[in-house]
């Protein structure tokens, strides 16, 4: 198929993505580390499940950036994957488990390699939050378009864009809204309790 | 007990990663329709079946959506059926729209299959020796969920008797949603600091890891991986020299060859065939008495 090249390069890209960050994430952390990435990976799948009511309102996507930006680029892939990985146990399985591993890790990556800009003006988080919740949406259109097509084809990524449209409005939103009221007391409460007990040292 | 789901963890995982893998990405109508009926028959020995007839709906909607809706953007293929605002309907492009339908639903009916046999700690008993990290903070979690959403509850339910949650509307329900949160999160942030320590004062990362399970490979699983492999790398190569080939523009035609054909039922009906010896057995022994 004449389309096939840009979607060949970038699944690839998406499968080198997920190769070196699994054999980054391969190395043995302290116990700390390994403690508190559970228990926020744990938090963003019982968000996705105790927010079922409020349709497409969850706090998984800002509970990774708060993982990658207070605990750097790997707590943010480890948290991210597993999100996914995990929640769909109770979801449901499918070839979109490994989109959704595939974009909110890329999400935590990413959060955790600009932690120092996030940090450092109020509104670059929650423009960030804003950005990961377009670019989670996108990420899955492409996909779907990708998996049906065997190529890339433009008119029905328009139409899926268009349908997942208010979708991505929602997420965007409720990442900015979620990161607004968690996000400066979740990352304070994680930097005392890592201060408090020496979470990341390495021993 | 189902004697397929005690096979070796990772034998199994292999076998659905190649099924699930053949029929995602073959283009061949034939395997594609054994996939789906097999599929059926393997769901009806491991109890869920009535899933299926529950989700029947959702995959005919499926089948129709995608079979009515792959025309109005591929707009190549010979055979024209009408035109829509002149943009041409074209049989072919339905015919596709079918066939991607079709490995679809087989695809979420072998999901449906693979969630039911491969538990939580399969997942883990995998990927926890080549990802330590990984599969360890898999498993934490794993146990951690129950727990929290048990504790979400309780929390829920005294700030419910204490009156401090709003349900009114919309923004209300959800600022109080968030409230219980914040209490989960502070809550378990100083329990992860509990179970750093207790890891720490077994000797965490002072030895190697051991493994609790010593198994032994048994012929099974041999067998099963066996088969697998042999059968995957065929129809790996009758696929790559164009033995196995669907064209559907300009116009439809499918390839078929014996021999892939008869190998990838092979492969698909061995849950099927473990699960008829172990009846077939019962029953003889059963007969005997």
């Amino acid at each position: 198929m004449n389309n096939s090249i840009p979607s060949l390069i970038f699944v690839s890209v998406c499968a080198i993505f997920l190769l070196i960050s699994l054999v980054k994430t391969a190395r043995r952390k302290s116990a700390g580390f390994i403690s508190i990435t559970a228990v926020l990976t744990a938090l963003s799948v019982v968000g996705r499940i105790v927010f079922t009511p409020l349709a497409g309102f969850k706090p998984c996507t800002a509970i990774i950036i708060i993982a990658g930006v207070s605990l750097g680029a790997d707590a943010g892939f480890i948290c991210g994957a597993l999100t996914a990985l995990i929640s769909n146990i109770y979801f449901g399985q499918g070839m979109w488990t490994l989109f959704q591993m595939f974009s909110w890790g890329l999400i935590g990556v990413l959060s955790g390699i600009l932690s120092s800009q996030l940090g450092k003006y109020k509104w670059n988080i929650y423009l960030f939050g804003a950005f990961s919740g377009v670019l989670y949406s996108f990420i899955m259109d492409v996909f779907s378009v990708i998996w049906q097509d065997g190529g890339f084809n433009l008119a029905r990524f328009i139409a899926y864009a268009a349908g997942s449209a208010p979708f991505c409005a929602v997420y965007a939103f409720s990442n900015v809204v979620f990161l607004l009221i968690l996000g400066p007391r979740m990352i304070r409460s994680i930097e005392r309790v890592v201060l408090k007990y020496g979470l990341l040292k390495e021993n | 007990m189902k004697k397929f789901s005690q096979l070796n963890s990772g034998v199994l995982f292999l076998f659905f990663l190649s099924v699930i893998g053949i029929t995602m990405f073959t283009q061949n109508v034939y395997l594609r329709a054994i996939s789906l009926v097999i599929s059926i028959i393997n769901a009806c020995f491991f109890d869920v079946i009535t899933d299926y007839f529950k989700d029947f709906r959702f995959y005919l909607a499926v089948f129709l959506v995608i079979t009515v809706s792959n025309p109005l953007f591929v707009h190549r293929g010979n055979t024209v059926l009408f035109y829509v605002k002149n943009t041409p309907i074209t049989l072919e492009a339905m015919a596709y729209g079918a066939n991607f339908s079709l490995s679809m639903i087989a695809v979420l009916a072998w999901f449906r299959i693979f969630s039911t046999l491969m538990t939580a700690e399969k997942i883990v008993e995998i990927y926890g020796k080549r990802f330590a990290t990984l599969g360890l903070i898999a498993a934490l979690t794993l146990r951690y969920v129950p727990e929290f959403k048990r504790r979400f509850a309780e929390i829920a339910d005294a700030h419910r008797s204490a009156g401090l949650i709003c349900e009114d509307t919309w923004f209300e329900k959800v600022k109080s949603y968030l409230k219980i949160f914040m209490s989960l999160a502070e809550f378990s942030f100083e329990k992860s600091a509990n179970t750093a320590v207790s890891m720490n004062a077994r000797g965490y990362l002072l030895h190697k890891r051991t493994q609790i399970s010593h198994r032994k490979f048994q012929f099974n699983e041999l067998l099963v991986l066996i088969l697998t492999l042999v059968i995957t790398v065929c129809v790996i190569v009758f696929s790559l020299t164009h033995k196995l080939s669907t064209s559907f523009y300009p116009s439809f035609k499918t390839d078929f060859s014996m021999l892939p054909t008869i190998l990838f039922t092979i492969l698909t009906l061995i849950p099927t065939s473990f699960e008829l010896e172990d009846r077939l057995k019962w029953h003889l022994s059963n007969a005997k008495n």
